[in-house]
Order: structure tokens, then C-alpha cells, then sequence
């Protein structure tokens, strides 16, 4: 009697792991589009009016709790967006001039302008569900145009990349998450890197020359290069900190991304495939 | 109808409820980018009771559906709660014996230590990405968030799973 006791936990367990790794190795096998993957999106599709329904229904709840808990740091939010807005305005007569001249180079180099690619405006009406995973559920899918990999952006710096899409939703993986990596270029060097999530809110460039002179406030925007998941030229944010090792041999830059990646309301899918 | 037909209905119907309030709701309550996991809950509920084969089951059926709303491989959340349920089970029945007072800290705990189990089963399938040392800090609030959704949560799967003779609820009260 004990003996059984004993064993059927064992058995069981030894059964549910093994299905899981065979379900692992399937889905690596499937390449994202094999059966675990129609799985996904049948799930997925199904939640979502549920999920609709409830979220319209908790949202009061949820943003006064939200609203109470955050007071402090939306007055001093207001504050800082009023006095940004003030300086983006004197800056939108001068932009324009030099958003034209750039338009004409890009032309001549016979280069895509981010401005001019269509795009999709949605509305975030659901978080992550892990807490490790940094995903956010939007409300346009692929009767809007929506395609996986497209690129997502709010308040004109890139959020992330469509993972998954359904008719009326889609998943976007953010660019804080650790398993997004995207090529970019700083604006006042030219120089090349890699900008991957911590996971955080901070998102890290690597492969940056050691050379390279990185200042604070530096522009980083996505590179385009060759067989690139992102446009050339989409803003990701702004160099809040470098370091240096002491051989100099590499540095540690910091960039904070332009959107606040923890606080997506609205998006922009910008309708771009990978050449 | 059969008891295990219902037992399965009503844990569908937890497994959505809680799908539902970890998306819609628990995602607005974030601290420094730190969010709450409370899907971890379900393994660790069913192993409360001290029934390793239940928590195991538990745990690979929750695992699979949170999966399916991951980008993580499918399987990874189902290895790592499987794991979860029958290590919180094990250490339940042979080591804690927890009493009631003590299930939101058996929980708590548990639950961090589920968040690492994931960032290290996803690490060892061919995603390091995700075991960072901000897993810790992670770890630590999924932990502490859920240990004030724990008796909620325990209840909500001890309704669906039906109570185990002999088990904590009993035994602590005796």
C-alpha cells in the first residue's frame, strides 16, 4: 500500500513532465507555425471578448484605485508634459523645415521615410500575463490591417513588434521585454548597437564600440539595415547613462525608451513588413 | 454528471476567472515594472492540501493554458507548475505541515520561487534571456502580492477540486 502511494506521485509526475517537454520540443520544431501556435491563437481569440466584457466592466474600478495610488506622480507628470508640450510646440516650426529636407534625402536615396508608412491606431485593452513576459493585448488585428511583425509605436518611439495576431486583436511584445532585441544607430555618431529589455523599464545598447563617444541625451533610433524587423529611423529612446569599464575595453549605455512602456493606453501598428 | 467532468468544468472556469483578473486587473497594479503572478496560485492550492498528484495535475493544466497566452515555448509554464505543485505537495505533507494561519506565507513563498522555476525552465529550453537577476526582484513581489491573494485563490481551487480527505482544513482544526 505504501509502495503505491509512493510510486503513482512519481508516475504522474514523471508522465506531466515528460509531456511538457515533448510539447516544448513541438512547438520549438513547429517554428511558430505549427499546431501550438493555431493553439495560441484559437485560445487567445477566445479570451478576448471575455476579457473585453470584464475588463469594461472593472476599468472604473481599476483606474480610481490606479488614480489614488498614483496622485503624486500624475501631478508631477502633468506638470512636466505641460512644460514639454510648450518647448514641442517652438520646436514643431523648426522640425517641419527639417523634416522635409529629410524627406528629400530619403527620396534621393531611394530610402523608406518612416512618416510616410501607413498605420493602424489601436487601443490597449490588456496586459502582460506572466511576469516575466512584457506583452500588451490591443484591440486591432488583422481586419485592420495588422500583420505579425509589424512594428508598434506610441507617442512616436517604438514600443515593440507584433507577435500575435487574431481578426480583432493582437499581441505586441514589448521592447522592455528581454527576448526583443532590435538593431539601432545613434543619432549624433552614427554608430551601430543592439538595444535589448532588462525586463525593467530600462532598456540596454550593446555591441557599441568601445570607441564610440556615447553622451547622455544621445537620439537612438532603430538602424534599418539589411533584413531588419523595424523601418530605419523610428525613434526608441533617448541615453540616460553610460559606463565605462575601467580597461575601456566595453561600456554599459542605458537608454530610456521615449514611450512610457509601463502606461500604454493607445498605439500606432505601423503597416511595415521586412524587405 | 460524472465528478471528475465537474471537477474539470469548475477548474476551466477558476483557470478563466483568474486569467481574466491577472489581465485585466492585477496588470494595473504594478511596481516598478514589477506585476503580479497570480496564476502561480493555482498549483500551489491544490499542493496546499498535501495531495502531490492533484497539484501536479493542477499545475500542468493551469501551466498549459497560461502558455497558450505566452510567447515562451508552449510547455514551459506546464514543466515549471507540474514541478511547482508536487515540490510545495512533497515539502507540505513531509516537512511543513502548514496550518492555516501559515498558508499565506507557504504560498508567498512558493510563489517566488515559482517565478524563478519558470525564468530557469525557460532558460534551460533555449531562452536565457529571461533568467536575469531582475527575476529576483520579480520573484519577491509575485511572492508578496500573492500572499494576500492566497485564501481567496486556495478557496476558489479547493471549490473547484473538491476537498482531499484528510487534508489541511481538517487537520488544522483538529
Amino acid at each position: 500500500m505504501a509502495t503505491r502511494r509512493t510510486t503513482r506521485p512519481r508516475f504522474t509526475l514523471a508522465l506531466l513532465v515528460l509531456t511538457s517537454i515533448t510539447l516544448i520540443t513541438l512547438d520549438y520544431r513547429s517554428g511558430g507555425s505549427g499546431v501550438t501556435d493555431r493553439a495560441r491563437g484559437i485560445a487567445r481569440n477566445a479570451f478576448e471578448p471575455v476579457g473585453r466584457g470584464v475588463g469594461a466592466v472593472l476599468s472604473p474600478v481599476v483606474n480610481v484605485i490606479g488614480g489614488v495610488l498614483d496622485f503624486g506622480r500624475i501631478k508631477d507628470e502633468n506638470a512636466r508634459l505641460r512644460d514639454e508640450l510648450a518647448r514641442a510646440r517652438a520646436d514643431a516650426a523648426a522640425g517641419a523645415d527639417a523634416r522635409r529636407e529629410l524627406k528629400t534625402a530619403f527620396d534621393a536615396l531611394d530610402l523608406e521615410f518612416v512618416g510616410d508608412l501607413p498605420s493602424a491606431a489601436a487601443r490597449v485593452t490588456g496586459g502582460a500575463f506572466s511576469p516575466l513576459q512584457l506583452t500588451v493585448e490591443i484591440d486591432k488585428g488583422t481586419e485592420a490591417g495588422v500583420d505579425k511583425g509589424m512594428p508598434v509605436v506610441s507617442g512616436g518611439s517604438l514600443v515593440g513588434r507584433i507577435v500575435q495576431v487574431g481578426p480583432r486583436r493582437s499581441t505586441v511584445l514589448v521592447v522592455s521585454d528581454p527576448g526583443l532585441s532590435v538593431g539601432v544607430r545613434l543619432t549624433s555618431t552614427g554608430d551601430l548597437g543592439v538595444v535589448t529589455g532588462d525586463g525593467g523599464r530600462r532598456l540596454v545598447m550593446s555591441l557599441v564600440e568601445p570607441k564610440t563617444k556615447v553622451k547622455v541625451g544621445d537620439e537612438v533610433v532603430t538602424s534599418g539595415l539589411q533584413q531588419s524587423q523595424y523601418p530605419p529611423g523610428l525613434p526608441v529612446g533617448k541615453v540616460t547613462s553610460v559606463k565605462r569599464d575601467s580597461a575601456g575595453l566595453t561600456q554599459d549605455v542605458v537608454v530610456t525608451s521615449g514611450a512610457d512602456l509601463r502606461r500604454l493606453n493607445f498605439v500606432r501598428v505601423i503597416q511595415w513588413r521586412p524587405q | 454528471m460524472a465528478p471528475a467532468m465537474i471537477r474539470f468544468l469548475r477548474l476551466g472556469l477558476v483557470l478563466l476567472v483568474l486569467l481574466v483578473v491577472q489581465n485585466r486587473l492585477l496588470n494595473g497594479f504594478t511596481f516598478a515594472g514589477l506585476r503580479p503572478a497570480v496564476m502561480l496560485l493555482v498549483p500551489i492550492a491544490a499542493a496546499i492540501d498535501g495531495d502531490a498528484v492533484r497539484a501536479a495535475g493542477a499545475g500542468f493544466a493551469s501551466g498549459l493554458v497560461l502558455d497558450l497566452f505566452l510567447e515562451t515555448p508552449v510547455g514551459t509554464c506546464a514543466l515549471a507548475f507540474t514541478l511547482l505543485g508536487y515540490g510545495v505537495a512533497a515539502v507540505e505533507r513531509t516537512v511543513i505541515r502548514a496550518d492555516v494561519w501559515l498558508q499565506p506565507a507557504v504560498a508567498g513563498i512558493a510563489s517566488a520561487i515559482g517565478v524563478i522555476l519558470i525564468a530557469g525552465v525557460a532558460a534551460v529550453f533555449g531562452q536565457p534571456e529571461y533568467a536575469r537577476p531582475t527575476v529576483l526582484a520579480a520573484a519577491a513581489f509575485a511572492g508578496l502580492v500573492n500572499l494576500l491573494l492566497s485564501i481567496p485563490v486556495t478557496r476558489l481551487v479547493r471549490w473547484a477540486l473538491g476537498a482531499v480527505s484528510g487534508a489541511l482544513t481538517e487537520r488544522s482544526y483538529a
